[in-house]
């Protein structure tokens, strides 16, 4: 199996089959458009956006799904639904927020469409249910709204509630 | 191991960057202050080479709250604005009411359209002001809106909507046609659903309007709309040509003559008839006749054949109030009242613009033309490029007048003091109504005439006309005879009958059906008709593409359902509750025959038993076996 190397910002090195980098669509365009051969397995891919704490996590689930089947196209009549994520990830997404959020810049900077989707339902189902005031609390986010703003706000969005 | 610094194959940061949508794309322009959505602006400097390690992880963060820079202080802050829409794609609507509370930054996101699309918004008009609530629709694309409550004037709705999709206001027992005339005083282009269901003041008058404004509507549903009449319909008929769906359930002073308006038949005696002609002429519709012969008229500019140039303009009304009754145009939706006056002429009037609401001071003299006259050269009339004064043929002194219900309107004048100025006309609003004006909903596909009491089978008649229609719906409509049935069969595109509780429908009513229908319909509804027997069933077995079939109550056996059993194989309902004949025997045969029967009903049949039931539970795509009160279709 072709292998290609990985290097994250701080400078660890991953190699990683290629098949399994091809997940990553921006790895597999790039890879594409140079045509790197079989005997390029010794070039290395800079990837400086990446960690190597993150780039380890993002590397492991690839390679758990590497068998999976290609994401459906994306249409408009998507489902809402949030409670299909499979019992691997949720476990292997059971991690502090700040490498949750990492995660998802990494899979959204790869391309990596089933891990940003995953990612993304976890964060919503973090949101799910919760008031204003428990979100901000959850995710840390300030209060920008003046008390005039707020009542605003509020007033615009309160049909949203209606059944 | 040797690193490839060659920039053509690194990815570089700027590659993602290149992806997320600018600012001003998904920020709304009231919430776009750049002070909250801080973005990774300075990344074109700081990331155009990949060394850095620090510098270039923290640079591609839209939003850096702090100064460290390390994975271990990424926040949901630092995602962007195309994930964040991501994640709330996955929300239910109450949790997107919840988010966009959440702070300015996540607002902002909120505006994008995608999050709403689909999305109907129940919303209460209350009495203070709503433009906020609908200017924040507006700017997420929500057009289809259904009104809870209401306790103000449509207006603000319309004017801060003016994109609105489907407005539905059924069961708001407080709208009047007042409701209507302020909240239709503009052109809603988009609107194509309006459901005015048990908004029980509705009169004919709202349908004028809306036959004027909302000329794009498809499907309107009037129904329990106890005060629409023939004249009303004779609005529908003149000015919504693209409606496909009319509910007019339990209107019941509507006769066969309104029915034949909606089919296109209009004679010049319809429109002459005292009653009508007075409310064509609070719309400018038609011309006074004393005065139509006296001067040059070009005839009828048919609106839907105007120049292009002129289709474009929108309408002007004018809106005369005075304190006179004999000024036309006076408006009780806009709280202008009439007083009583002794003609002390001249009068002060003020003019008031239904679009721009600036307002006119006029004086408007004793002599009718004299008024229009000076109407026409004041100054503050140059913006109307064509006013219309009806004038009154009934009173001596022939200045305008109108009754006291809401008023409008100004096509081309038939004063011909005004026809220069009818040349440089830039506003036509619509043309005149003559015997040559085109009527009729030839679009129309299902219509529902159900309760609608005084119709009889001459209504049928006039349906022929209407060559697309799919499905009526003449329940409860007791004057419907046997006879009357035959013309259903001239509909070419009927495919879905519902006679229910029509108590003269019989046998031979059925016969009359089967002799063009019996290779078209679908769905056939006959329930508590109890003069239909098992010799009606010989007939409906002949509809060999039925799909749902409904004879509940109806005075029937197994020897009946048996037949028709036997002969639909199409059947996907059948309700059958409350026939006390039927017993295991149809069952078993409905089980052996109809394999793509879902839905049946066999509430209060009281001969089944469980050996019987047993014979439909083996049904393969049986769904739902009613045995209570609960009735399917």
């Amino acid at each position: 199996m072709p292998v290609v190397r990985l290097q994250s910002v701080d400078g660890e090195v991953f190699p990683v089959d290629v098949e399994i980098a091809r997940m990553s669509f921006a790895i597999r365009n790039m890879l594409d458009d140079l045509g790197v051969q079989d005997n390029d397995a010794e070039e290395v891919i800079p990837l400086p956006n990446v960690t190597g704490p993150i780039l380890r996590k993002v590397i492991e689930w690839c390679t758990h799904h590497k068998d999976d089947p290609p994401p459906p196209e994306e249409d408009d009549t998507r489902e809402k639904r949030t409670d299909d994520i499979p019992a691997w990830d949720q476990e292997f997404l059971r991690v502090d927020q700040a490498v949750l959020f990492d995660i998802i810049l990494a899979a959204n900077y790869l391309d990596i469409k089933g891990l940003l989707d995953v990612t993304c339902k976890t964060v919503a189902n973090m949101i799910k249910g919760k008031t204003p005031e428990e979100i901000r609390k959850l995710f840390n986010i300030k209060n920008d709204f003046t008390p005039a703003e707020e009542e605003q706000i509020r007033k615009e969005n309160e049909w949203c509630e209606e059944k | 191991m040797c690193s490839i610094s060659n920039p053509k194959i690194s990815l570089q940061p700027g590659f993602l960057l290149a992806r997320v949508p600018r600012i001003e794309d998904w920020s709304s322009s009231s919430h776009s202050s750049e002070d909250y959505i801080r973005t990774s602006c300075d990344v074109d400097d700081g990331g155009s080479e990949c060394g850095g390690r620090e510098t270039t992880t923290t640079s591609i963060m839209p939003y850096s709250e702090g100064t460290s820079s390390s994975s271990s202080g990424t926040t949901i802050n630092h995602l962007y604005p195309e994930i964040m829409t991501e994640i709330f794609l996955k929300l239910s609507l109450k949790d997107l009411g919840s988010a966009a509370r959440t702070s300015k930054y996540w607002n902002s996101i909120l505006n994008d359209k995608r999050l709403w699309r689909g999305v109907e918004a129940k919303i209460n008009v209350s009495k203070g002001g709503n433009q906020m609530l609908f200017q924040s629709l507006h700017r997420r694309g929500i057009f289809d809106i259904q009104v809870l409550s209401l306790k103000r004037s449509l207006r603000e709705m319309t004017s801060s909507l003016p994109g609105i999709r489907s407005l539905k206001l059924s069961g708001c027992y407080n709208v009047t046609d007042g409701t209507i005339s302020s909240g239709f005083s503009i052109r809603l282009e988009n609107l194509t659903v309006l459901n005015l269901s048990l908004c029980k003041q509705v009169s004919d008058f709202s349908l004028g309007r809306i036959a004027m404004m909302a000329v794009n509507l498809e499907s309107l549903d009037l129904g329990g709309c106890c005060q629409i009449s023939n004249r009303g319909l004779l609005m529908v008929s003149w000015g919504l040509k693209k409606l496909t769906k009319l509910n007019l359930r339990s209107c019941y002073l509507i006769t066969d003559t309104g029915i034949g308006f909606l089919a296109g038949v209009v004679s010049q005696s319809h429109l002459q008839e005292p009653r009508m002609h007075d409310f064509l002429l609070k719309f400018g519709l038609v011309d006074v006749p004393e005065i139509d012969e006296d001067f040059d008229d070009p005839g009828p500019i048919r609106r839907r054949k105007l120049p292009s140039h002129k289709k474009q303009q929108q309408p002007q009304f004018l809106f005369l109030q005075a304190p006179s009754s004999q000024i036309l145009g006076s408006s009780s939706a806009m709280g202008i009242t009439n007083k009583k006056d002794n003609t002390s002429l001249p009068v002060p009037i003020t003019q008031q613009c239904a679009i721009c609401k600036q307002e006119i001071k006029l004086k408007i003299v004793n002599e009718p033309h004299q008024s229009v006259s000076h109407l026409m050269k004041s100054k503050s009339s140059k913006r109307f490029r064509q006013v219309q004064i009806v004038p009154n043929p009934r009173t001596s002194n022939n200045v305008v007048s109108s009754n006291n219900n809401n008023c409008l309107s100004n096509p081309p004048s038939p004063i011909s003091q005004l026809s220069s100025s009818r040349k440089k006309s830039k506003y036509v609003i619509v043309e005149k109504i003559t015997a040559r004006t085109e009527f009729g909903n030839t679009q129309l596909q299902q219509l529902i005439l159900q309760d609608c009491q005084k119709l009889s089978d001459d209504c049928l008649i006039h349906l022929t006309n209407l060559c697309r229609l799919e499905a009526i719906n003449l329940s409860f409509c007791v004057h419907i005879t046997d006879s009357g049935l035959r013309n259903l069969g001239a509909c070419p595109a009927l495919c879905e009958i519902n006679l229910r509780a029509c108590d003269n429908i019989t046998d031979s009513g059925l016969a009359n059906l089967t002799y063009d229908l019996s290779s078209r319909v679908t769905s056939l509804d006959v329930s508590f008709c109890d003069k239909v027997h098992n010799l009606g069933l010989n007939y409906i077995s002949q509809f060999s593409h039925l799909r749902t079939l409904s004879m509940s109550a109806c005075d029937i056996s197994d020897e009946g359902l048996i037949r028709v059993a036997a002969s639909l194989p199409l059947l996907e309902t059948l309700n059958i509750g409350q026939c006390g004949s039927i017993t295991d025997a149809s069952l078993k045969v409905i089980g052996e025959k109809c394999q793509e029967l879902k839905y049946i009903d066999l509430y209060g049949c009281g001969k089944i038993t469980p050996g019987g039931l047993a014979h439909a539970m083996k049904l393969p795509k049986l769904r739902n076996l009613n045995l209570g009160l609960w009735h399917l279709r």
